[in-house]
């Protein structure tokens, strides 16, 4: 037993087995899509269902009212699958109507070349006069070379078009706007055609499969409108990185101030690796967003070609980039493994006045930079810079400590790395570092001196001041680079231990000009920052809030402390709390209230509208 | 080499085939069923779906018109037949056919008696 369907082939009505008719429906479709590119499209499916419907009736007898699926599969025998039609309608659309099957193809054009024949291809693919992408390209070189890098890669993705097959789909239909927004318009016109069936469609199973066949044409929709978003995203994503990638380093070793490339240099034992490690490093991270680049550009213009060889040998020279590096890596860091010092104690001249001056040696440079304290500036390693050719590091630290015996004295610790104990005691002593000394003025290099076709081996250098009990020293603003975690009595931070005169006592360095408003180790470290509104400044010397002329009531609150226009109210932890309003200053302690009245205390300040 | 082999023959193919059918229409009004079992008969099309392109396609060349006729036994007829135009282009394919076949001739028997 079989069920019928009712179908309108030509003007006549036929039954028709399901299976039969599901068979027929195939089969009709792929003519229709065969044909989706030729103009007489509906024409031709009419005449064909007509000739379809004369051979049905042909097969009908009395006793045989339904079409089955026999006859079906003799009809379409006879009428021929749509590849057998003949190329025709193909080639007629690439003449006449080109639409959605036919696409253009990128391809380079080797006819009318001037390097790889990228530009006219280009051309050819977006109609225009090769000549202005050209143009536009020649004009992309200024740019850090960008159109060099863009014809690079395009002249990598695009393939050669080497078959006439080739070189005519290359010059096939314009990629326009209106196009676009054609074939766009296209696609959304069949699904509503296909949701249109389903709201026609005939039993509950032909239904489901329609719907699911509509949701599913709806997906791929989808899937290629977002397949091709994210394409030119990952096209001008990988443009971008690989342009950015290519211009810092081109500034790294171009633009005038830098110095990193040959710094970098002194880290490396030859050139040649040196120059090996960049190219490496830069393959490393650059490849991957041309790889990027590629693969967009090969999904929005559709080239087909195959691209396992391109993948693959890209894959294969990433590896290999990356094991340069690693190797590379481990190597240097094996010249790095072993530290080694050279100790030496320089005896100083005994100076005659009482205090011993140490500052640092000017050489031109800013003297406010010593001012600033830096947290990243020995954290930072990497102090280095070049002068003709000749390293120089500021990595010097000094320890102030408690003389042995009665003259002042200078160890220099020199440390440095290498491959071995012996080659970093070599590397150690290559390094030369001066201070003078007139008198009691005891000036000191800022920077050291690694010899010349020296390499960069985390030199250091330590030097210990020791002082004896009862001497005196000053230390000038410019040292606060130099000295580091220096002991005294007074717990005193070392960037505070600047502008001080200091005594050796039995027990340590201790402070006879203190202010007591240093920063000490245990107290807050201050910072100097200034924090500024107009009413309220936070400076190194306090804060100072200014009394509001406005009638807007703010409030600062972070639970302990409350600034309104009425006044300034500290709550402590214990129930301790202190009020500044109208009436004065009140200190509330324990139960009992203080209250200092206004007009009573004056409190004067030196610095101008500062008003407490 | 196939593929090249394969478009010279479509081409030809092509060719040789709206000259048949334009020959064909040329004698009488037809309609396509009367075209297909012709060319059946003498090979030239294997299946019918062929015929239907191309006929559309020589009609909106303005090669051919075509008018209805009633069938009793079916849907309504399509009887086509040549346009002045397409007796004209028949006439030129014609001299150009007898061109060809004359010029094959001759090339291919010289070059079988070279060999």
């Amino acid at each position: 037993m079989n069920k019928t369907v009712n179908v309108n082939i030509g003007g006549i009505v036929f039954h028709i087995d399901e299976n039969a008719y599901e068979r027929f429906k195939q089969y009709l479709e792929s003519i229709r899509s065969h044909f989706s590119s030729s103009e007489g499209r509906d024409e031709i499916m009419q005449d064909i269902e007509s000739r379809i419907a004369e051979m049905f009736q042909e097969r009908i007898r009395d006793n045989k009212q339904v079409i089955n699926i026999l006859d079906v599969e003799e009809v379409t025998r006879r009428m021929g699958k749509p590849e057998q039609f003949g190329d025709e309608e193909t080639k007629e659309s690439k003449e006449h109507m080109p639409k959605e099957k036919i696409q253009k193809r990128l391809f380079r054009n080797p006819d009318d070349k001037l390097l790889g024949g990228v530009c006219s291809g280009l051309g050819a693919y977006f109609d225009i006069d090769p000549v202005w992408i050209r143009l536009i390209l020649a004009f992309a070189i200024l740019y850090y070379g960008t159109g060099f890098m863009l014809y690079l890669i395009l002249w990598i993705v695009i393939p050669k078009a080497i078959t006439t097959a080739d070189k005519l789909q290359m010059k096939g239909e314009p990629i326009t706007v209106g196009n676009i927004e054609k074939n766009v318009q296209e696609e959304i016109g069949q699904v509503k055609k296909k949701f249109n069936d389903l709201k026609e469609g005939g039993s509950i199973r032909s239904f489901i499969s329609k719907f699911f066949d509509a949701l599913g044409q709806i997906a791929k929709m989808i899937f290629l409108v977002v397949g091709k978003l994210f394409a030119i995203f990952f096209i001008f994503l990988g443009l971008l990185m690989v342009f950015v990638i290519f211009a810092s380093f081109l500034a790294l070793f171009k633009l005038p101030g830098t110095q990193y490339p040959e710094v970098l240099n002194q880290i490396f034992p030859t050139g040649f690796q040196f120059g090996f490690a960049l190219i490496a490093a830069l393959i490393v991270v650059g490849l991957p967003f041309i790889m990027l680049a590629y693969w967009g550009a090969r999904n929005i213009f559709n080239i087909r070609k195959s691209t396992r060889i391109i993948n693959f040998s890209a894959l294969g020279i990433w590896l290999a980039a990356v094991v340069v590096c690693v190797f590379l890596g481990i190597s240097i860091a094996g010249d790095f493994r072993e530290k080694q010092s050279i100790r030496r104690e320089i005896d100083l001249v005994q100076p005659a006045a009482s205090v011993l001056q140490l500052k640092l040696n000017g050489k031109g440079e800013n003297p406010k930079e010593y001012d600033l304290w830096d947290e990243d500036e020995w954290n930072g390693d990497l102090r280095l810079s070049l002068n003709d050719g000749q390293l120089q590091s500021k990595d010097i630290r000094m320890d102030i400590v408690k003389s042995e015996n009665d003259s002042f004295q200078l160890t220099q610790i020199c440390y440095a790395r290498g491959s071995s104990k012996k080659s970093a005691a070599d590397h150690a002593t290559r390094i030369s570092y001066s201070f003078n000394q007139a008198d009691s003025i005891l000036s000191f290099d800022p920077f050291f001196i690694i010899e010349k076709n020296e390499k960069y081996r985390v030199q250091k250098i330590q030097l210990i001041l020791h002082v004896p009990v009862g001497k005196k020293i000053y230390i000038d603003p410019s040292m606060s680079r130099l000295i580091y975690d220096v002991e005294n009595t007074d717990n005193i931070l070392d960037y505070d231990m600047v502008k001080r005169t200091w005594e050796m006592q039995a027990d340590g360095l201790k402070c006879i000009d203190c202010t007591g408003e240093e920063a000490s180790i245990g107290s807050k470290v201050k910072q100097s920052k200034s924090f500024h509104n107009g009413r309220v400044h936070i400076t190194d010397e306090g804060v100072y809030i200014n009394g509001s002329e406005g009638k807007e009531s703010k409030s600062f609150h972070n639970g302990r402390v409350h600034i309104t226009d009425e006044g300034v109210y500290i709550n402590g932890s214990d129930g301790t709390s202190l009020t500044i309003d109208s009436n004065g200053v009140s200190i509330h302690e324990k139960g009992k209230t203080k209250i200092i009245k206004k007009g009573t205390v004056e409190i004067k300040s030196d610095a101008k509208n500062k008003e407490w | 080499m196939s593929n090249n082999l394969e478009n010279s023959q479509a081409q030809m193919r092509r060719g040789v085939l709206e000259f048949c059918i334009l020959s064909i229409l040329s004698q009488e009004e037809v309609y396509p069923s009367d075209i297909i079992s012709r060319m059946k008969q003498s090979k030239l099309i294997v299946v019918e779906g062929t015929l239907y392109p191309l006929l559309t396609r020589l009609k909106n060349g303005g090669l051919l018109q075509y008018r209805w006729e009633e069938s009793k036994s079916g849907p309504p007829r399509k009887y086509y037949s040549l346009t002045p135009l397409g007796r004209k282009f028949l006439e030129e394919l014609r001299t150009t056919w007898n061109e060809l076949v004359e010029a094959v001739n001759l090339t291919t028997q010289k070059s079988h008696q070279h060999e």
